[in-house]
């Protein structure tokens, strides 16, 4: 399994990186997108992130930082 | 069908259709409100079920497709608006006519159903045209599409704090929002309220999320579905943020669900319904677990059963109602017999919508509502759905029970003129002792039967004002006019029959104020009054006197064009027409056939009308009045009796003569030197605390002579006038008896009655007795100038 990693703020930025990043990982198998490190979830990476979890094989490791953690919970992403 | 089952059907839906239609048209003049909804909503199922269980098939269809209209705009996918009254109105008159048929004895016509449907499919169709439902995001209709899709989880969130009461708002940020209208950052506001404790509830909707390949990362595609905390008549949360998304309110009816008996059964449900009954869990705790059991069925309608039953033990939880909460329970324990067994379905949504209305109402009054009428519909409101465990009882058997108290009441009253008999004619004191003992007892328990059956037959005249507010929409619209039609003192009571027979008067009084009496819009504007005319009906007590009025604000009547019809109609001639006072002018419109109209209309102009009111009301024992203002209004007055199973009257004597008068009417009674007498423009008069009364003296309007002696007897009426009499003899109920015809023209007396000793007197009519006394001169003339001090 590829392993994506994430750390600090993800910004809009750096989503269209983001998305051929995962697409190409995700023709080669399941993916593993790593969150422990993220500091700010962004708009852009949350539509990024459901849209990747409804067509690939991806799973999703939950952010270490507190709020980010309930934040995603509550959004019921993890 | 059954004979009995018939009768039944045909009382309850005659109620229902009469709240069906006073509903519609509250909805009408407010599509938004909830409340009015989801109780038409409610009446329609229960009609189409009372129809089911009677067998009249075509009623049941009817309801039926009307509930499924209700439903629809329920859930937010039919407007509601005047052409879907039309609709709804004219399905119900459909089922009135059915229903009347029924009562009747004639047979139904099965035959029309399908032209009925079809003509309502057809209403239906052209209101669907007229009422395409508003955007979504304008509305302020909750999506119950949206509340049905939350999860255990999510409900688990949301209901408790609705039932405690808390205000819950649902906000929608949605991509397809004007930019202006969305935040800067839906994330950082999401953060921020849930930081703050006042966010209950996310869902991400990604229906406009494209595959990740065409994703434009840049770009908006999630739509947020935000359920909020807040109090106030606005969402404070939203509105705090600049937000201007609409912010819906939610009420715990709103996540009721329609569910009919389920497709199939699911096994192993009844099974675990039992043991989650078994565990120890709260109300909420078993609320949510039955949701997250509902989350895991097929069947739709049976998990919005299981849904509605979270619901209301949710509801009941928030108001602690721990009988409420046992009722639940006992009911989770019937539906899984029934699933078990494949046993009946008694799990109405409509019922359980009452039942949440009843649980939400119990520890929490509604808001005080803005007017007298409105009042009254909410009181209306709560009633009515009947009791479970009212009865009812025909109105005969009321009726006789009604004169055999009156009868018990005279019975009871020769007892004391028995006690007196004992002691004085057979010396039995010890026996008269005893019986007057038993007589005080008697007297007591006769009275507490006597107000019982007399609230038995009495009912308010919301009843009879109820009748009205379709005939006033349906009839302004008809003659472009608008009217608002107010109803005041609606809980007075009126004997049930002498209400049925005042229908056509008021519908007559009515009939005139919005033909002739209300102008139309631009008439009003260009007279600098409001275009909307106002309609009152009016009912109250007045001393001893039931009345009802019919009000309105419009052109009143011109006493010229009275004197000049008159006059062409030979009622009067010149001298008289000029003789006459503007007020005794306008008493011609009593007269038959008497019309100021210049033309006849369908509805009225004829001048049939106001005699046909002044004759029912003299043949009600009462009198018309009427109260005339030109360009601004007019008032016709109806006093009635009360028609009570007894009165309790106050006896006296007038030079050796005795009579009654109604103790209602009575304010007190006083001792008046004939020298404290005065006269006041021609009136006698006396002071009575600084407040000036004018006397009647019976004994000359009656003929019987001149009072004399040092003192003169006064009994103070209600009405400001003061009756001088002989002497007082005491109080007794009394059964009230019609008037022989000879009497009853005299405008002196109100009825006859027999006493205890088997004596008749006559009661006299306390109105009457100050108006023939002023048209006589017995309260003030030359003949009372002797003795009269002049002020």
């Amino acid at each position: 399994m590829e392993r994506l990693v994430l750390t600090g703020r993800v910004g809009r930025e750096h989503a269209s990186e983001l998305k051929d990043a995962l697409l190409a990982m995700a023709r080669r198998g399941p993916v593993l997108v790593d969150l422990s490190g993220l500091e700010c979830l962004d708009l852009a990476l949350l539509q990024l992130l459901l849209a990747a979890r409804r067509e690939l094989p991806v799973t999703i490791v939950p952010p270490q930082r507190e709020e980010e953690r309930a934040l995603l919970g509550f959004l019921g992403v993890i | 069908m059954d004979e009995e089952l018939l009768q039944v059907f045909v009382e309850e839906a005659e109620d229902l259709l009469s709240n069906l239609e006073r509903i519609t048209l509250r909805l009408e003049g407010d599509p938004q409100d909830r409340e009015a909804l989801n109780e038409l909503f409610r009446t329609a199922h229960t009609l189409k079920g009372a129809a089911s269980i009677a067998g009249v098939t075509e009623v049941a269809e009817v309801a039926h497709r009307l509930e499924t209209t209700l439903e629809e705009v329920r859930e937010g996918t039919r407007a509601f608006d005047g052409g879907l009254a039309d609709v709804l109105l004219g399905g119900f008159d459909f089922v009135k006519e059915v229903v009347e048929a029924l009562r009747r004895g004639e047979p139904t016509s099965p035959d029309r159903l399908e032209a009925v449907l079809k003509r309502l499919e057809s209403a239906l169709a052209a209101a669907t045209v007229a009422s395409a439902p508003a955007p979504p995001s304008s509305g302020q209709t909750p999506d119950l599409e949206a509340l049905r899709r939350l999860n255990a989880g999510a409900r688990q969130r949301i209901l408790p704090a609705l039932a405690r009461g808390e205000a819950v708002w649902r906000v929608m940020l949605s991509s397809s929002c004007d930019p202006e209208v969305l935040p800067r950052d839906p994330l950082g506001l999401i953060r921020e309220w849930l930081a703050a404790g006042e966010l209950l509830q996310v869902q991400i909707c990604t229906e406009n999320l494209p595959a990740l390949e065409a994703l434009d990362p840049a770009a908006l595609y999630l739509d947020f579905e935000l359920y909020l905390k807040g109090a106030g008549g606005v969402c404070p949360t939203a509105s705090r943020a600049g937000l201007s998304c609409p912010a819906i309110p939610l009420a715990l009816e709103d996540f009721l669900l329609l569910h009919e008996a389920p497709a199939r059964k699911e096994p192993g449900l009844a099974h675990d319904l039992r043991r989650l009954l078994a565990e120890e869990d709260g109300p909420e705790e078993l609320a949510f677990r039955l949701d997250e059991r509902a989350d895991q069925l097929s069947d739709p309608s049976l998990k919005a059963l299981l849904n509605n039953f979270s619901l209301l033990l949710y509801a009941a939880a928030g108001r602690e109602a721990a009988a409420a909460i046992t009722d639940l329970r006992g009911r989770l324990a019937e539906l899984a017999d029934a699933l078990e067994t494949g046993g009946d379905w008694d799990f109405d949504p409509a019922l359980l919508l009452q039942d949440l209305q009843e649980t939400v109402g119990q520890q929490e009054p509604a808001p005080a509502p803005a007017d007298a009428w409105e009042a009254s519909e909410a009181l209306e409101g709560g009633r009515q759905t009947r009791s479970r465990s009212d009865l009812r009882v025909p109105s005969e058997r009321i009726d006789h029970l009604f004169d055999l108290v009156g009868e018990l009441v005279v019975a009871k009253n020769s007892l004391p003129y028995l006690v007196r008999r004992l002691e004085a004619v057979w010396g039995l004191q010890e026996a008269a002792r005893e019986l007057k003992e038993r007589y005080l007892l008697l007297d007591r328990v006769v009275r507490e039967l006597q107000d019982l059956v007399l609230a038995l037959k009495l009912v308010p005249f919301r009843q009879l004002f109820s009748r009205f507010p379709r005939y006033v929409r349906d009839v302004s619209r008809r003659l472009g006019k608008e009217v608002r039609l107010i109803a005041e003192g609606e809980d007075t009571g009126c004997d049930k029959d002498v209400m049925e027979t005042l229908y056509q008067p008021l519908l007559h009084l009515v009939r005139n104020s919005l033909d002739h009496g209300l102008e139309p819009p631009e008439e009003r504007a260009a007279a600098g009054k409001e275009r909307t005319g106002r309609v009152w009906l009016r009912a109250g007590q007045v001393a001893d006197r039931l009345f009802v009025e019919v009000a309105d604000d419009g052109r009143g009547i011109d006493p010229d064009r009275v004197r000049a019809r008159a006059l062409q109609r030979g009622l009067l001639s010149p001298a008289q027409a000029q003789a006459l006072s503007d007020r005794e002018v306008v008493q011609l419109v009593f007269r038959p056939h008497f019309s100021t109209a210049e033309k006849v209309s369908e509805l009225s102009g004829r001048g049939v009308g106001m005699d046909a009111v002044r004759k029912v009301a003299e043949e009600l024992g009462g009198q018309v009045e009427i109260e005339n203002s030109p360009g601004r209004g007019l008032a016709v007055r109806l006093y009635l009796p009360l028609t009570l199973a007894t009165t309790r009257i106050l006896l006296f004597e007038v030079l050796g003569r005795r009579f009654g008068l109604a103790a209602e009417a009575v304010r007190e009674a006083v001792r008046v030197d004939p020298a404290e007498v005065r006269t006041l423009k021609g009136r006698e008069v006396i002071v009575v605390r600084g407040e000036v009364i004018p006397l009647v003296r019976l004994s000359r309007l009656l003929e019987l002579g001149e009072e004399e002696g040092e003192h003169l007897r006064v009994i103070l009426l209600k009405s400001a006038a003061g009756l001088v009499v002989t002497r007082l003899l005491g109080e007794e109920d009394v059964v009230l008896k019609p008037l022989p015809p000879e009497l009853a023209g005299t405008g002196l007396y109100q009825a006859a009655a027999v006493l205890g000793d088997g004596a008749v007197v006559l009661v006299m009519d306390a109105l009457g007795l100050i108006r023939e006394g002023s048209r006589s001169g017995t309260t003030g003339s030359d003949r009372q100038g002797r003795q009269g001090t002049r002020v």
